[in-house]
């Protein structure tokens, strides 16, 4: 076989070990919702707005009805903020469901 | 509104992200000066005649040296009218400071890698029969990304 035809070869080779790494890069599974939140009954409670609410934890009025309806979860930095204007602990603003997970 | 790939920022304040803003039309202004002088030097050497450049790579050259001042320059006004306008400059701080927004751009940002991985998987194995050059070009690319994602993976292992 020619030279070129040689590394073509390795290359096909080389190429097919890195394929493999990269698909082993991919999640298929999806994730369970776990985790909801009370925001909107804490905040229809207070009365506040979603912009009012957006504008003193410091994020845009789409992540907080990202959270509202459980697309997004928040950080726990965010969580921390949400938790402190609504002044309740964080456990009363987010539902953990432990029945899901091993722990 | 400022929106972009690199417009994240971890400003808190008007005054923290106003100094950030600031920073960055620093880095505009160079490459914006950067990229016209290589366009400058470019034509200075085809008009004078002293080394020879085929005209498709002077066009390449040329056009995307304009392309980036131009760029730069548009970006550079917009954050010149940001700095001036206390209301926008929040409403863009707060976007580009939003973790959800943080989330979709890395989001968005492994997957255009993963479809630039498989094009140029693609392009190595099929262009591969026509030109054994494109594989080598290919090859040096995946392995740049490949060594760079290892290197980067040891660095943030130790700072986290």
């Amino acid at each position: 076989m020619s030279e070129n035809g040689d590394m073509f070869i390795l290359a096909f080779s080389d190429f097919f070990i890195s394929a493999i790494f990269y698909c082993g890069g991919f999640d298929f599974r999806k994730g369970r919702d776990i985790l909801q939140t009370r925001i909107a009954e804490f905040r229809k409670k207070s009365g506040v707005t979603q912009e009012e609410l957006a504008d003193a934890v410091s994020v845009t009025r789409q992540t907080i009805i990202s959270l509202e309806s459980g697309k997004y979860k928040a950080s726990l930095v965010l969580a921390h903020k949400l938790a402190q204007f609504f002044n309740v602990t964080i456990e009363e603003m987010f539902v953990f469901d432990k029945e899901d997970e091993n722990i | 509104m400022k929106r972009g790939i690199f417009c994240q920022t971890t400003a808190t304040t008007n005054e923290e992200y106003r100094k950030e803003l600031k920073k960055k039309n620093g880095w505009l202004i160079f490459a914006m000066l950067g990229a016209a002088a290589i366009a400058a030097v470019i034509l200075f050497v085809e008009l004078r005649g002293i080394g020879e450049i085929s005209d498709y790579m002077l066009g390449v050259y040329c056009g995307a040296c304009t392309g980036i001042s131009i760029a730069c320059l548009i970006l550079l006004v917009k954050n010149l009218l940001l700095l001036n306008n206390e209301e926008k400059l929040k409403q863009s701080r707060i976007e580009n400071y939003d973790e959800r927004n943080a989330e979709i751009r890395s989001k968005a940002m492994l997957a255009a890698i993963r479809v630039m991985l498989i094009c140029c998987m693609v392009t190595a194995l099929i262009g591969g029969l026509y030109d054994a050059y494109l594989i080598k070009i290919m090859m040096f690319v995946t392995y740049v990304f490949l060594f760079s994602y290892l290197i980067a993976d040891t660095y943030y292992r130790k700072k986290m």
